[in-house]
Parts: C-alpha cells; sequence; structure tokens
C-alpha cells in the first residue's frame, strides 16, 4: 500500500539519518516540520486553538514524501464546526516502517510504528480568544519492544487582537504539544508560539512560529516562517522556510462550488535538500495537500437554527399571550396580542391575535379602544373569518351601553353580510336581548326564537322568551319557555344560574295561575340552593305558598316561618326581609302572638321608612366614582397606544406608571357595580314599598287591636 | 387578509399620535449613550449622534430614528458582542459606521429601514434580516467576514434593497436563503469571496440593474439575473481600506444606468422614489433638529451635480460613451 510505502520510507529515514540527532525514544515527529507551518485549520497538533477558524466542515490530506521515495509522512484530518463558538476535529497520523531486519541497528521483529490519533476541541471563549485541547492517542510498535497505545494532551490558546479591513487578520497563538503524557508517550515535549497573519483583502498571509522543544530534555530552539500571496482569488504563490531549514517553493490553487465540494484547495511545496541548512541527501523534497469544505457553513447553520426558532416565534407569542388570556390577566394579554400583532404583521393568526388584543381591553372594561381594536381589525383584516367576529363584539359593546342604534348597525351588517358566519346567531341573541330591553318584545320573540336547540344560546333565549311571554301576560307559554331552560344539562355555572333563575320564574308563574299550582311551585322555589343569588326570592316565594294555603291548615304558618327564617339566616342584606317580616307578623298573629306582631309589623314600617340608600348616600358614591375615573378614556387611550409599542425599556416604564390608574379605575368601577346592585334593589324595594306599607299599617292595626283586645283572635284577614 | 405593510402602517398612525410632538435627543450631550438616548425616546421621536466612536450594542427601538451626524466619523463599535445593531419594527437607522459586531445588523421578524451606513468588519453577515422586510438603502457593506447582506426567509414584496455598495466580504454579496422573495435594483457587487449574489432554490429574488462584477463567481442559478444587471468597473473613487470612498467617479459607468435612469450604487442626488408606504421619503431624513450635516457614507463625496446623478458631476448624457473609458466587461445575461 502507497501510504504504507512511504510511512516505511520515512521511518528508514528518521532512523538512518537523525539516528544520532535525535532519540528515539523521545522523537521530535509529529511536529511542524511538514504540515504545521501551512498554519491552516487542520494543523491543529500545532496549537489545537486553530480549528476554531474552520467555519465548514472540512478535511484535509497531507504528504510529504522525496522524489528519491527514501522519506514519507501522511495524515487525514477533519474539522467539524458546531454551532458559533464550538469546534471538533480528528486527526489521524500514518507513520511506520517494515524495514530489513539485517540491515536494522535494532534487534527484534522488523516492524516500527508510530501512528497517532488526534481528537481535538476548540471553543471559543471569547470572540478574541479561542481555547483548545487534544488527546493524542500513539500506536507505537518499536521493532517488537512491544506494542503499547500511550496517551498524551496539547493545551493552546489563540489571540485575535484586530481584525478589519484595514489591519488584516492577526491571530497569536501558544501552545503546549504533549503537555501531559502517559508514560511510554516517546513523543518531546514542545512549545510553540505561533503569529499568522491574513490582510490585504485576503490576498496577502503569513506565518512566522517558533518553538522550544524537548523542553524536558535538551531544550531546542526551532523556527519556521512562510508567505503566500495570491495572484487571483483561485492561485497563490508563495514560498516558506520549515524548521529543519528547508527554503521551500509554494503554488496553490483553489476552485469553489464543485458539486457536494463547496470549496477544494490544492497546495504543492517543492525543495531540495540540497539547499537546506543541513543536507540529508534526501534530494527533491515535496509536499502536498488537499482541502476540502463540505456542506453548510456556519453562518448557514446558525442561519438555519435562527431561522426556524423565528419561524415558531410568533406562534409561541400568541400562544403566551393567550395563556394569559385564559387566565384573566387581560391587561397582560392586551400588550402581549398587541405585540404580536405589531412585531408580526405577516402571521397566520395577526388577524387573531388582534381580536383578542379587543376582548382583552373589553374584558377590561375598556370599550372605547376596544371598539377601536375591532374597527381597525376590520380594516386590516378584511378577507379575515374574524371580520363577523369584530362586528358582533362591537354589538356586544354597544348592547352592554344600551346604545340601541350602534347595536342596531352592527347587527344588521352581521345579518346581511355575514350570515351564514358562526357569529349569526350569537348575535340574534344579543340583538334579541337588546330589543327585549327596550320593550320590543314582538323583535325580542323573533330573533330569540330562531336560536336552535343546538345553540349554546338557546336556554338563554328561551328564559328571555318566557320573560317575554310573562310580560305579555302569556302565562302558558311563558311556562313552555321556562320549562324548556330547566330540562337542559347545565355545562356551566352561567347556565347553572340561569336555571336556578327560570325555577323561580317559573314557580311565580304557576303561582299565579288560575287555580295555582302551589305544589309545583314549592318544588321549584325549594330545589334553588342557598348559596343562589335567588335564593332570597325563592324562599320568600315559597313562603307565600304556604300562608295562601294556611286557612285550611294553621301548621303551614310554621312552615311559612321557617322560610322567612331562611332568608334572614342566609341573606341577611336581602332587601326582602321587610315582606318576611310582614309574613312572620301574619304568622303570630294568627297564633295570637300579638305582641310580637306588633313588633314585626312595626319593625316592617321602620325598614321600609329606613329604606337601604340614603339619597346622600348615592350622591356621595356617584361622585366619587365620576371622580375615580375622570380620566377614564385617557387612561384607556394610553392603554392601547402602548399595547401598539413594543416592549422597549422605555415603553415597559410607561406601562408601570400607567398601571395604578389602571388599577384605581378598575376597582372604582368593581365597587360602583357592586354599588349599582344594591341601587337596583333599592329601586325594586321603592316599587314594593307601597304595597308593603299598606299591608304592614293594616296588620298593625289588627294586631294592635287584637293586643288590647287581649282576646283570642282569629287568623288574620289579608 | 391584506398587506402587512398596510397594517403596519395602520398601526403606525394609531400611535403616531405622540409623534406630533417629537423629540430629538442629541448623543452624547443629553444622554452619554445611545442605549441611554433609547430609553428617552418615544415612538417618533429622532436621536441623533454625534461624531465619536460608541463602543455599544444597539437596539433599536420602534419608530425611532437613529441618525448619526456623519457616517465617516459616527461610528458604532459592537465589540465582537453580538450585532452591533440590533433591528427593530419600524425603526430607522442612517450616518453611521457599524463595525466589529458580530452581524453588523440583525433584524429578527422585524422592519426597519438602514440607510446611508457604512457596514463594515463585522466577523459575521454586515447585515442579517431573518422572515423580516428590511429596506435597505444606499449602504456600504463591506468587509465582512461572512455574507455582506442575508436574507433567510425575507418576503419583503414592497420593500427594496437598492443602492448598496456591497464590496469584499467573505462569502458572498448577497445571500438570499430559505422561502421568501426579494427585489434587488441597483447595487453594486464587487470582489465577494464567493458569489456576487446567491440565490438558494426557494427564494425568488428579482435583480435589476445591478453591477455585479469581479466575484469569485457572479451569480447562481437560482438568482433571476435580467439583461437590465450589469458587469462593468464600477470606478470608485477609492476602494482601498485606508481611503475607502465607493462613490463612482464621473466617468463610471453606473451614472444613470439604473433603475428609473438614476445612478446604480452610491446616490448623491436623486434616488428612485421610496415605494415604501410607511416612509415619507429618504431624500429628505426624519431628521429636524439639529440637521446632519451629510447623510453621505463617503469621506470625500464630490460636489453633487445639479443632475440627478451622483458623484463625478457631469452625468452622461448617452450612458454608452463611458463604456470606453471603463475597464468593462459585457453585461451579464
Amino acid at each position: 500500500m502507497k501510504t504504507t510505502r512511504y510511512a516505511a520510507l520515512a521511518a528508514a529515514i528518521l532512523f538512518s539519518g537523525n539516528a544520532q540527532a535525535l532519540n528515539y525514544t523521545k522523537t521530535r515527529y509529529q511536529q511542524t516540520d511538514y504540515f504545521g507551518d501551512f498554519g491552516t485549520n487542520t494543523a491543529s497538533f500545532i496549537n489545537p486553538g486553530n480549528i476554531t477558524d474552520a467555519d465548514q466542515t472540512e478535511v484535509m490530506f497531507g504528504m510529504y514524501s522525496t522524489v528519491n521515495g527514501k522519506a514519507g509522512l501522511e495524515y487525514v484530518s477533519g474539522v467539524f464546526p458546531i454551532g458559533y463558538d464550538h469546534t471538533i476535529g480528528a486527526s489521524v497520523f500514518i507513520n511506520g516502517a517494515s524495514v530489513d531486519q539485517t540491515s536494522s541497528t535494532q534487534a527484534g521483529s522488523g516492524t516500527w510504528r508510530k501512528d497517532a490519533i488526534l481528537l481535538g476541541y476548540g471553543y471559543r471563549v471569547f470572540h478574541w480568544m479561542t481555547l483548545g485541547a487534544n488527546i493524542q492517542v500513539l500506536n507505537f510498535n518499536n521493532f517488537g519492544d512491544g506494542k503499547t497505545y500511550p496517551i498524551a494532551t496539547d493545551v493552546g490558546v489563540l489571540f485575535n487582537p484586530f481584525q478589519d479591513s484595514k489591519t488584516g487578520f492577526l491571530k497569536v497563538g501558544a501552545a503546549l504539544q504533549n503537555a501531559f503524557q502517559q508514560q511510554g508517550f516517546d513523543n518531546t515535549m514542545n512549545a510553540n508560539l505561533g503569529v499568522d497573519w491574513l490582510g490585504l483583502d485576503r490576498s496577502v498571509e503569513g506565518r512566522v512560529e517558533f518553538s522550544m522543544l524537548d523542553l524536558q530534555g535538551q531544550a531546542q530552539k526551532a523556527w519556521a516562517m512562510g508567505a503566500r500571496y495570491f495572484l487571483s482569488p483561485n492561485v497563490a504563490l508563495g514560498g516558506k522556510i520549515t524548521r529543519e531549514g528547508f527554503p521551500m517553493l509554494s503554488f496553490s490553487g483553489n476552485a469553489q462550488r464543485l458539486a457536494v465540494v463547496r470549496y477544494f484547495e490544492i497546495e504543492l511545496d517543492i525543495s531540495h535538500d540540497g539547499i537546506s541548512w543541513s543536507d540529508e541527501k534526501r534530494g527533491l523534497l515535496w509536499n502536498v495537500k488537499l482541502t476540502g469544505r463540505f456542506g453548510p457553513t456556519r453562518e448557514e447553520v446558525q442561519g438555519s437554527k435562527r431561522y426556524t426558532r423565528l419561524i415558531r416565534e410568533p406562534e409561541e407569542a400568541f400562544q403566551a399571550a393567550m395563556k394569559l388570556y385564559l387566565q384573566r390577566r387581560f391587561l397582560e394579554s392586551a400588550y402581549s396580542f398587541g405585540r404580536v400583532v405589531v412585531k408580526y404583521p405577516t402571521y397566520r393568526k395577526a388577524d387573531i391575535a388582534s381580536y383578542y388584543q379587543g376582548k382583552s381591553l373589553e374584558n377590561m372594561g375598556m370599550h372605547d379602544v376596544a371598539k377601536k381594536v375591532y374597527q381597525t381589525g376590520i380594516q386590516n383584516y378584511d378577507a379575515s373569518a374574524y371580520v363577523p367576529k369584530f362586528y358582533f363584539q362591537l354589538l356586544n359593546i354597544a348592547y352592554k351601553e344600551s346604545n340601541w342604534a350602534e347595536a342596531q348597525t352592527n347587527y344588521n351588517i352581521i345579518a346581511t353580510q355575514y350570515k351564514s358566519s358562526d357569529v349569526k346567531s350569537d348575535a340574534d341573541y344579543v340583538m334579541g336581548q337588546a330589543y327585549f330591553a327596550q320593550g320590543k318584545n314582538t323583535e325580542s320573540r323573533q330573533l330569540l326564537e330562531s336560536i336552535s336547540k343546538d345553540d349554546a344560546n338557546y336556554g338563554y333565549a328561551q328564559y328571555t322568551l318566557g320573560q317575554v311571554a310573562t310580560r305579555e301576560g302569556k302565562l302558558d307559554e311563558a311556562q313552555q319557555h321556562f320549562e324548556a331552560v330547566l330540562t337542559r344539562q347545565p355545562r356551566n355555572k352561567s347556565e347553572k344560574d340561569l336555571q336556578e333563575a327560570a325555577a323561580v320564574r317559573l314557580g311565580h308563574v304557576l303561582y299565579s295561575l288560575t287555580p295555582p299550582q302551589l305544589t309545583k311551585a314549592l318544588s321549584l322555589y325549594t330545589q334553588v340552593p342557598s348559596n343562589s343569588a335567588y335564593y332570597d326570592e325563592a324562599q320568600l316565594a315559597a313562603a307565600w305558598c304556604f300562608v295562601r294555603n294556611a286557612g285550611t291548615n294553621p301548621k303551614f304558618w310554621e312552615d311559612a316561618n321557617k322560610h322567612i327564617d331562611n332568608i334572614s339566616k342566609n341573606v341577611p342584606t336581602s332587601i326582602l326581609i321587610p315582606e318576611g317580616f310582614l309574613v312572620k307578623g301574619y304568622s303570630q298573629l294568627s297564633r295570637k302572638d300579638c305582641g310580637n306582631a306588633v313588633k314585626s309589623f312595626q319593625m316592617v314600617q321602620q325598614m321600609l321608612g329606613k329604606g337601604f340608600l340614603t339619597e346622600e348616600e348615592i350622591k356621595k358614591k356617584t361622585d366619587e366614582y365620576h371622580t375615580a375615573t375622570a380620566d377614564s378614556s385617557d387612561v384607556q387611550e394610553k392603554v392601547y397606544q402602548l399595547s401598539l409599542q413594543l416592549p422597549s425599556d422605555r415603553v415597559l416604564d410607561k406601562r408601570a406608571v400607567v398601571k395604578p390608574n389602571i388599577d384605581r379605575i378598575a376597582l372604582a368601577k368593581e365597587d360602583f357595580f357592586k354599588f349599582q346592585d344594591i341601587m337596583n334593589k333599592q329601586k325594586k324595594f321603592e316599587k314594593d314599598k307601597v304595597r308593603l306599607d299598606k299591608d304592614a299599617t293594616y296588620a298593625l292595626a289588627t294586631a294592635k287591636n287584637c293586643l288590647e283586645k287581649s282576646t283570642p283572635g282569629g287568623t288574620p284577614e289579608f | 387578509m391584506k398587506h402587512s405593510v398596510s397594517l403596519g402602517f395602520a398601526l403606525g398612525l394609531a400611535v403616531l399620535t405622540s409623534a406630533v410632538y417629537a423629540k430629538t435627543i442629541v448623543v452624547p450631550t443629553q444622554a452619554p449613550t445611545i442605549r441611554e438616548a433609547f430609553r428617552q425616546v418615544d415612538y417618533g421621536d429622532t436621536i441623533f449622534v454625534k461624531s465619536g466612536v460608541y463602543n455599544e450594542n444597539v437596539k433599536l427601538n420602534q419608530g425611532v430614528v437613529l441618525a448619526g451626524e456623519n457616517p465617516n466619523t459616527t461610528i458604532i463599535d459592537g465589540g465582537r458582542r453580538g450585532p452591533t445593531v440590533l433591528g427593530e419594527a419600524q425603526g430607522e437607522i442612517f450616518g453611521f459606521t457599524i463595525r466589529n459586531g458580530i452581524d453588523g445588523i440583525l433584524c429578527e421578524n422585524t422592519t426597519p429601514k438602514i440607510h446611508d451606513n457604512i457596514i463594515m468588519d463585522n466577523h459575521g453577515a454586515g447585515i442579517g434580516a431573518y422572515i423580516s422586510q428590511p429596506h435597505i438603502k444606499n449602504n456600504v457593506i463591506f468587509g465582512n467576514r461572512w455574507s455582506g447582506i442575508l436574507l433567510y426567509g425575507v418576503n419583503a414584496q414592497n420593500v427594496w434593497i437598492e443602492n448598496n455598495v456591497i464590496v469584499r466580504n467573505g462569502y458572498s454579496g448577497v445571500s438570499a436563503l430559505g422561502p421568501g422573495r426579494v427585489n434587488l435594483r441597483n447595487n453594486i457587487m464587487v470582489g465577494n469571496h464567493e458569489y456576487g449574489l446567491f440565490v438558494d432554490q426557494e427564494m425568488d429574488v428579482r435583480s435589476n440593474n445591478n453591477n455585479i462584477w469581479h466575484n469569485y463567481y457572479p451569480f447562481n442559478q437560482y438568482a433571476k439575473v435580467n439583461k437590465t444587471n450589469l458587469s462593468l468597473d464600477p470606478l470608485f473613487n477609492s476602494p482601498s481600506p485606508f481611503s475607502l470612498n465607493l462613490y463612482c467617479q464621473k466617468e463610471s459607468p453606473m451614472l444613470g444606468r439604473g433603475e428609473g435612469k438614476v445612478d446604480i450604487g452610491l446616490y448623491n442626488g436623486a434616488s428612485v422614489p421610496d415605494q415604501s408606504p410607511s416612509s415619507s421619503s429618504y431624500s429628505s431624513p426624519s431628521v429636524t433638529t439639529p440637521a446632519p450635516a451629510s447623510v453621505a457614507p463617503a469621506v470625500e463625496t464630490p460636489s453633487p451635480s445639479a443632475t440627478t446623478s451622483g458623484g463625478g458631476g457631469d452625468s452622461p448624457a448617452d450612458p454608452g460613451k463611458v463604456k470606453s473609458k471603463s475597464k468593462s466587461k459585457k453585461s451579464t445575461k
């Protein structure tokens, strides 16, 4: 085999020519004599840090020989970049000989080998500094003295103090070869210092090396240097002096993009032993080195990874925003969806992000800017499937704000332009509710009746239809609608609440029928749980069911009292408590407990007189609300603007500044919403007040009369 | 869905209300560093940077203009720490030398405007644009270790890469990879160590009126290089990095040969009218006060001619006349 032949000759020369100069048990072999001073990436045994210069997978084959064939050396090495900062490499050096035993001065077998495998790693610590290390394994067979596989390591550091168009690219490296050796490693420990320069638009390169060889033995200095000039991008000429003192002429040529080989280079160095410092009778010497680069460059690999990451980035940003939305962190989700819209305008879900940006703002009660988002969405994504949803949200906000004209406008757009969209039935429901709120029973009925049983709004629509029918005095029809609500299996708390409301409403319908269906009504009232918003109403109605039949069975008074007590116990702030005391007073009167009956009726009058809220309280609370929310429009606008700005430090600072104002307004709105609930109850209370006062006055007179006479009385008339 | 640029425009308008009150922060007078200046500005504001070397890595802000006093003397040095400048949506940068970063300007999923800069000696790409729509105009992109402009997954249908001079970069002058579409016009790509223009199979690159000359290879098979493109010696004033002036001499065949009859390469007069709806015009930078002395990226800027052509004064009435004076080759196909 050719390799073996050259290697054998090299070994023979080494043994015969350098026997006296070199110690065979500590050879200088695998220094920079032949290949290293080419200063290329794969010369990692000179300085392991060198390999980080490779920006692409590189394979190199090098061969040294003499024309007379008396010496030779070969190696193959490869370098593989990983990411931006890491590079690994491997080299195999072939060197060996099968020497005729009769001509050998050595005893034993005729085989001598010293092959080596290097595994290297380079790490770019900073962009101006690289560290590297090798592990080298020798296959050492010294004429049968015993085959061993000793290990050694090289370490190196490489500095790149400057790199620019004016000064070129400079590398300064220092390395310690065979720094740590296992016993029997058989190569010298050397220190190498190298300076490489590449400049003038990569047209000139030069290299100087200084080494201290055999640091642990007889330390020797050695120099090497070389330079080459590119006549064109493809062809270079140069010269070098190896550290063994051979002046060499150098020729190289390269080509790019040759099928799978992205870059190919051939270098040829020639010299003659006769002109060297120490003529070793080798005649004409030559080195040849072939370099091939394959696969993607570091730039392309990095680019591909970055591209893959960036392709995913919008989706990840969208999902993160959606997570915030589902966690009901609406301010954060508004900002996050806004970022998706602005940062990734071509992202396929940009329209959806815009929609949820609006929903986030809407959920915070920022209706003005939510409407802006929806209107902008309609303009920017006019072909999107989300356009009808944008219109629906505008309808929904108009409904919430009782802006009936705007609600009608948006509904008309959906009903005419997007009648087959999935928001059409939602729009029908909301508009049906809007009509109901306006007292337009016919229009409301028309829309709500169109909602099918499969629709999520069906139950709600049936409830409102029940109310429409009740309002119109069509109790049989109302009964059917409320029953339709109750026959459905509730899927969430909202539907459960709806059923509780429907149970109470249906109970009232049954109570009002002629003749009344009190048992069935009572059954509905008593199924309303104590944590329901309709519990007090249901309990009071249940009490009235008993009162209505108490004439036939006095024991029913006790049952009525129990339900009244349930209100006081579970809903002590209920506006129905005065009416409860009225029922209680009747019960006491029926038992001739006239004293307590008087107290109960007086309590009713007292509570009716006092009311729940005074005018001053209402005014004060309303004023406080208006003061606290006076800047609501400004704050909304700021939030909207900030949601369309990408989160720089400056923007984040601004968001932090506006946050307390958002919280303040939200708290004020929440408080006022609760207060409005109380005010609504107050209105109902005021409505019932006249009737209750009249009943209480009459009942109190009866009770007082009873008390004065102190005679047993019958069941009071009411 | 409507075109994204119009969306950006609409959003831009939405947040531009503050632009009415736009302010200018001067570095280092009002802020010691560019980064600090960014902490003081809002959408629509301008940061004006006086001449000097700023050892910083800068991230543009949305809707903020970063303006250098003079591209030759206002230098942002990335210190090999990452991208010298990181692009941001609707950000704008001009009037700087941007050097010594890993990438000169890195754009990820963003839409900045980059014009009238010298982007040189970075250790990766001069400009790296990923899934972005950068408007890259009238820059010198010189001596970067990797590609001059790397476009990865860029889909910029209404955005042009134009009038840039892309010289002596380590790989290709312009490298367009991944799926997308890019429009190149009136650029000069010279002396790059791989291709002048490299396009991979998935990318659709329209190349009009570019001059691709003396690169290792001019362009590869997937580049759509039509007959409007040239391969002529552009006759730079001085391509040497020691006295870099990549404006063309007055004999240059680049003058008046670009699309729209403007110059190929750096212009010092009129350019092709800006078609980006998100920009008013590059010829009137949005800096108001104080106005930079010049945004022209050359040391020795010749006096602009009265005509639309730049560099050398008299515009050749017939572009064909200058051919004989240059060492030009025939146009590339």
